[in-house]
């Protein structure tokens, strides 16, 4: 394939330009990046792109078929330690919204290692989440596991 | 020439926008990720249009409990049960969000009830995989784990290692172990991939991965030897509780075999795994009892090694035996009867 550039401009207007096959792995661009050369993402800011972006260079080469290779994947584990939750979290939204499936698997991975064993209070720190059940509705819900799993133990 | 799927904004404009439809009320949130319906309303796609409100823009960082369906199920999807609870306990959202999981845990549950023949169900494999495989589709790895579990048991390899490997691509260690140690194991086996579930597995913490791992690089059959790595990850399923890994790492500091030797370590593992149930283990450990002068100790493990299949140890045990009056025999007997190995992690 030739080396087609083709510019990615955000949100808050900051312009990368990337090569067309690294551009090729945010999915939701449609075929017709031939015919234009610019696309602007509207709801993914400057800062989020960038990680995308430095992802998709990455991972260029990937083969769908195969297995992610040692180097790569300690690479990929190193990339997620370096970024906070709250990025990582806008980070995943931003790679479903765009289709990239390798950073969209990796990216919820992490976060599921991350909340594995929370309470749901911590649950709701850490993603600032209010709490909007009614007593009644909790106690429901706890009811229905209870009920559910009582002739199974 | 190429349709176009997304309009320009405008004639003559160099940019191609596009946009994101938030839906209006949370009863009508879809339950796939917002893009999907983008597309299916491309042909109104325009910033400026009046039934959609403002695109989402970066202040949905405060806003969580509207994360997309299926990205939640994604991250729930190798949650234990109580993991799950605890999810759903956090919003309604997320409770909603989270259904077809819960659902998934009951199927999961009858299906171990019916794999075991358990709380007055009688042993079923057929209805055991049905509902392993109905828990599956609704999306908790545990469930594919579980029926890929079936599937290799009874044959099908194929089927099982499709099964781990949707779970080990949704993070769950179990799966990831199990489809690695597949590679190993079909024909023609894929000693690359295997390595790298394997890895993958054991960097997640998964014991029983870690000691998989320590031994492919230790026998040096699967890749290159290399006893410094395998040391390392036998340490780690050891302090993990694998009892094999106790014995194995014990060994290694008996000999210096991948780290310095040790022979004060080399002891306390040996002692630990003797006392998770280790055959060997306890028979190494009553040897090493018995040149300290430590008679009764030392008998007590001899005992327990001999039970567990230990030839050697009934020699030494005559030995000591001769030495014992009646009493201490009994009374080692008794010690023995009422022994109970340490609870391991398998």
């Amino acid at each position: 394939m030739s080396s087609n550039k083709i510019v990615l401009t955000s949100s808050d207007d900051e312009s990368f330009e990337v090569d067309e096959a690294v551009a090729r792995k945010l999915e939701i661009i449609p075929d017709m990046i031939a015919d234009d050369k610019a696309i602007l993402l509207q709801n993914v800011t400057g800062m989020i792109l960038a990680i995308i972006i430095e992802y998709c260079k990455k991972h260029v080469d990937d083969v769908d078929s195969e297995a992610k290779n040692e180097l790569v994947m300690t690479w990929d584990a190193e990339f997620m330690k370096n970024i906070d939750m709250e990025t990582l979290f806008k980070l995943l939204i931003a790679a479903d919204y765009l289709k990239v499936k390798g950073l969209i698997d990796l990216t919820s991975n992490t976060i599921a290692d991350y909340v594995k064993d929370k309470s749901p209070k911590e649950f709701r720190e850490i993603f600032n989440i209010e709490n909007d059940y009614t007593p009644e509705e909790e106690e429901e819900l706890r009811k229905q596991n209870e009920w559910a799993f009582k002739d199974l133990n | 020439m190429k349709q176009r799927t997304w309009p320009c904004r405008s004639e003559g404009s160099r940019f191609t926008s596009l946009s994101f439809l938030k839906p209006q009320e949370k009863e009508k949130r879809s339950r796939i990720s917002s893009i999907n319906r983008a597309t299916a309303k491309s042909s109104t796609i325009s910033s400026s249009s009046s039934s959609s409100s403002s695109p989402l823009s970066n202040d949905v960082s405060g806003d969580f409990s509207m994360l997309p369906y299926d990205i939640l199920m994604k991250i729930a999807a190798p949650f234990s049960h109580p993991n799950l609870q605890a999810a759903s306990s956090v919003c309604k959202s997320w409770r909603d969000a989270l259904k077809p999981l819960r659902e998934s845990m009951l199927l999961l549950r009858w299906g171990k009830k019916f794999k075991h023949g358990r709380g007055g169900v009688r042993a079923n494999l057929d209805k055991a995989l049905d509902s392993f495989l109905k828990g599956a589709a609704r999306g908790s790895t545990l469930a594919m784990v579980d029926a890929g579990l079936v599937y290799w048991e009874t044959g099908e390899k194929e089927k099982a290692m499709s099964l781990y490997r949707r779970a080990a691509e949704l993070g769950d260690a179990v799966g990831q172990c199990n489809l690695g140690i597949c590679y190993l194991q079909v024909q023609p086996s894929n000693l690359k991939e295997a390595m790298k579930w394997l890895k993958q597995s054991a960097e997640n913490g998964y014991v029983r991965a870690q000691y998989q791992l320590a031994l492919c690089l230790h026998q040096g059959r699967v890749v290159k030897t290399n006893l410094l790595e395998a040391s390392k990850w036998y340490l780690k399923a050891a302090e993990g509780g694998y009892v094999r890994a106790m014995y194995n790492i014990s060994l290694c500091y008996s000999v210096g075999e991948g780290l310095p030797q040790n022979r004060k370590l080399a002891r306390k593992w040996m002692k630990r795994a003797a006392d998770h149930g280790h055959c060997k283990a306890q028979f190494e450990h009553g040897l090493a009892l018995f040149s300290e002068g430590a008679m009764l100790k030392s008998i007590l493990y001899l005992e327990l090694a001999e039970r567990g299949g230990e030839a050697a140890a009934t020699h030494i045990k005559e030995v000591i035996h001769q030495q014992l009056s009646a009493t201490s025999r009994g009374h080692v007997i008794n010690q023995a009867n009422n022994w109970r190995p340490l609870p391991a992690t398998r």
